[in-house]
């Protein structure tokens, strides 16, 4: 994964429990170093690695690590490195979820080494669809999951995620979420 | 053909902003995108061009009639009032069934970044052959790298500040743990040198013997951490000097001669038994390399012989050779399993059967580092039971013809010298006290308190008055570096040998000294074998040479109180045997004279804030302490020197409990 994952997840430890608990995260890693830079490819060992020592760190399971760190991707990283691009992708929830291949293809245009997810979005009723996500990566559906209450939170537009389904893939990670809209009680 | 309609969609497919235009450049259709952000109305005929300032093509002035000369080329145009700005080009799509021109193209996505950023366009406004978006993501992902250098950068100076603050604490600590380990240690050797010039009876001589041995073997293991930890041996690399080799080796075979008769193990020098020319290099490592090897080789046999080979291995150039040096012994060989390990840190070769031996451990791991930092490397053979080879090449230069022998061993005896000295120090008990010393070696002196009156002493008497200049380094106004400097610039003086006093012998030290163009250097507190050992370099020995100097040790030794924490006894006797008991008296009083009034300077410099006045006073009064062995204001002085000199100088309380060490040194005196 490219660096910018990483820098992300130090910056969401440092930024809610303070440096030299993420000094910990580190050690309990084995990871080397933490600078890392953010368009350089690493292991994606590395960033598992770190996910599980959060967790660790945190004394709380792995999957609320990644949980939390969806949620901070798209409250402080997209925001703060890529908001023309976010903003590009979409205006609201639904939209920004059907665009995200089209933003996912066009990165991977310049960034040779990208291997991102796929995101296939299907309206079940006028409240409520189905994403099928789909990643040749293992183990971050719960990651997907704080990704998707994250950018309820961006276009303030609730959401509940009523079933998460691991599908059998043959390699990778499937993943069915079915969201439902929720009607913002201010609009 | 295809209908003008079904053209129509495809174009809109493939570009984002198109717009139809009639024979008078005016819109007949437009695409959503362009309607949406410009106004356009497919049933208000508004001049197309009208809507934009156009930035190219060059010299565009905007009518349809010159638009039509710039077909096929890149207009790019915005419209401020809109905030929106157009890229594309002007097309004949007639064969395809659309009158009129065509202007077909994309957003300009760059004009509206940087001019109305509000402007809410998507994906979807980006046909996927355009790479704007994917230029947009680049951009920003190269802006991100920048941040990331940044922050890398300024973490990676913070990193480089804190490691030289922490390598310039160390030094200060290891140059102050150096003095406080060598100088006990030093005083114990001394005691024991001069315990041993008195003493007939020879049990007690083999006691004192092994105290001098051991004392020695201390002084080896303090100086071989220090040297570790300020990695002295490396930087010593820039430090050569010429040597004769053949000394260098028959005094490394002389040092264990004695141990290894004791033991009936014979000891000899093989392969070329002289060198002709003398060699520069780094002989006092090269010494210890040598004196270890023969050493653990003497130690770890119990016969057989010790064997030192040296010979030129190759001539590499004109002035170059490729030696070979190599210890042999026939001892008890070293395990397999300790050989891959033998030059590390307080590792042994010691086997059961010779486990009776002890070592510190450290002489390989010298060895290893000393040859490491002459640009050799240590090579190890052994077979238990059979024997050890020890071995290595250095690459060295040859200087001028081999010394003669009979020089060397009559400079190492010489203790009358002859020769004109001036002395240079700004205390008038060092003055008094050098003065001493060099008369006591036949020598004359003319004395100055200051770099400035040396100057004008040299430059207003002949051409070889003087013989040689002693100078301190450390003195207010011209220090002795500049001294040297300008004693250098005048013309009968260019030559003058000058020896630095100094109390900062590290390399650096030395590096200053060398770069100021000095000769040579006397640590201090002076002693006068070194002394002597430094002046008989450059001076004649005296014509009919007497041990006179035996008659300056008056017979008089009074017993010294001698409180260690405070008070070091041994250095005033030390004194009294270099100068005599009434020339030491008149340096003691010198000396509380003038400390008074330098601790009078060095309080009214603190109460001014004058760091570096209270820090050459104190460091004045440190040595000068530290030669009346005055132990424990020595310390208060020269910690009091070191906060001065730091950056922001700590309160300096210890000057409250510096006048008890001083009265009781008095009381000694």
């Amino acid at each position: 994964m490219y660096g910018v994952v990483n820098r992300s997840l130090k910056e969401l430890v440092v930024t809610h429990h303070g440096e030299e608990r993420w000094q910990r995260v580190l050690a309990l890693s084995s990871v080397p170093g933490d600078s890392f830079l953010s368009m350089q490819s690493y292991d994606d060992q590395i960033t598992y690695d770190l996910a599980q020592a959060v967790a660790q760190e945190l004394a709380i399971p792995v999957d609320d690590a990644l949980r939390a760190f969806g949620v901070h991707w798209v409250e402080h990283t997209m925001a703060h490195h890529y908001d023309a691009l976010a903003r590009a992708a979409g205006s609201n929830l639904l939209q920004f979820l059907e665009n995200l291949n089209a933003l996912h293809d066009r990165i991977s245009s310049t960034f040779l080494e990208y291997r991102p997810p796929r995101f296939d979005i299907r309206h079940l009723s006028p409240q409520r669809v189905e994403v099928l996500y789909s990643s040749e990566r293992v183990g971050l559906t719960p990651f997907v999951e704080g990704l998707l209450e994250g950018l309820s939170k961006r276009f303030n537009e609730p959401i509940d995620i009523d079933n998460i389904e691991l599908l059998p893939s043959p390699s990778g990670t499937l993943s069915r979420f079915e969201v439902r809209l929720i009607e913002a009680i201010d609009g | 053909m295809a209908s003008s309609a079904g053209f129509w969609s495809e174009l809109n497919r493939l570009f984002s902003v198109v717009c139809q235009l009639d024979s008078r450049g005016h819109a007949l259709r437009s695409s959503s995108l362009l309607k949406q952000h410009t106004g356009l109305r497919d049933d208000i005929q508004q001049s197309f061009f009208d809507l934009f300032e156009f930035k190219r093509p060059s010299g565009f002035d905007g009518s349809f009639e010159h638009a039509l000369k710039h077909q096929g080329q890149l207009f790019l145009g915005y419209s401020t009032q809109h905030g929106f700005a157009i890229r594309g080009q002007l097309l004949d799509f007639t064969e395809q069934g659309l009158e009129g021109l065509c202007f077909v193209g994309v957003p300009w996505l760059w004009w509206m970044q940087s001019h109305s950023p509000s402007t809410s366009l998507t994906l979807a406004d980006f046909p996927v052959h355009d790479v704007q978006m994917d230029q947009l993501f680049f951009m920003t992902t190269q802006q991100t790298m920048v941040e990331d250098l940044q922050t890398l950068n300024a973490e990676l100076s913070k990193a480089k500040h804190d490691v030289e603050q922490a390598t310039l604490a160390r030094q200060r600590y290891f140059t102050h743990l150096s003095h406080e380990m060598r100088s006990p240690l030093n005083g114990v050797i001394s005691a024991l040198s001069l315990l041993s010039e008195g003493l007939v009876v020879k049990e007690h001589r083999d006691f004192l013997l092994l105290a001098q041995q051991s004392a020695h073997r201390l002084l080896e293991v303090v100086n071989y951490t220090l040297d570790v930890a300020t990695g002295e041996a490396e930087e010593m690399q820039d430090l050569s000097e010429a040597f004769s080799l053949d000394v260098l080796l028959n005094d490394a075979v002389a040092s264990v001669r004695a141990s290894a008769l004791t033991k009936g193990i014979g000891v000899q020098r093989c392969g070329q038994q002289r060198f002709s020319q003398d060699y520069e290099g780094h002989p006092k490592l090269l010494r210890q390399v040598l004196s270890n090897l023969l050493s653990n080789a003497v130690k770890f046999s119990s016969g057989g012989t010790v064997t030192l080979e040296a010979h030129i291995e190759e001539q590499l150039s004109d002035d170059r050779d490729l030696l070979y040096f190599a210890v042999i012994d026939e001892g008890p060989g070293i395990p397999k399993a300790v050989l891959t390990k033998i030059f590390e840190p307080f590792t042994t070769g010691l086997s059961e059967a010779t486990a009776g031996e002890q070592g510190t451990g450290l002489g390989l791991s010298i060895v290893n580092r000393f040859v490491d930092a002459m640009g050799g490397s240590i090579e190890v053979e052994s077979e238990e039971g059979r024997g050890s080879i020890f071995s290595f090449n250095l690459s060295l230069s040859r200087v001028g013809h081999a010394s003669d022998d009979m020089d060397e061993a009559h400079r190492q005896t010489a203790s009358r010298l002859s020769g004109h000295v001036l002395v240079v120090d700004d205390v008038q008990s060092n003055l008094m006290l050098h003065g001493n010393l060099l008369q006591s070696m036949g020598l004359d002196i003319t004395t100055a308190q200051s770099g400035e009156e040396a100057l004008l002493l040299i430059e207003n008497h002949p051409p070889n008055t003087f013989s040689m200049v002693l100078l301190d380094v450390e003195m207010p106004g011209v220090d002795g570096y500049e001294a040297c400097r300008r004693i250098r610039a005048i013309e009968h003086a260019k030559y003058l040998p000058i020896i630095a006093l100094t109390g900062s012998v590290g390399v650096r030290g030395r590096r200053r000294i060398d770069a100021a163009g000095m000769n040579g250097f006397v640590a201090k507190p002076v002693v006068r074998k070194e002394l002597l050992t430094a002046l008989a370099k450059w001076l004649p020995a005296a014509p009919a040479e007497s041990d006179s100097h035996a008659t300056i040790v008056e017979t008089e030794r009074p017993q010294l109180a001698d409180d260690a924490t405070h008070f070091d006894a041994q250095k005033v006797q030390t004194l009294i045997n270099d100068v005599g008991i009434e020339s030491t008296r008149r340096l003691v009083d010198a000396f509380l004279n003038e400390s008074a009034s330098r601790w009078d300077a060095l309080q009214r410099s603190m109460n001014e804030h004058s760091w570096d006045a209270v820090g050459r006073e104190a460091h004045t009064l440190a040595s000068s302490c530290g030669t009346f062995g005055i132990v424990l204001a020595a310390r208060l002085f020269r910690r009091i020197e070191e906060r001065a000199y730091s950056s922001s100088p700590a309160r300096l309380d210890d000057l409250d409990v510096i006048a008890v060490p001083l009265g009781e040194g008095n009381s000694c005196a």
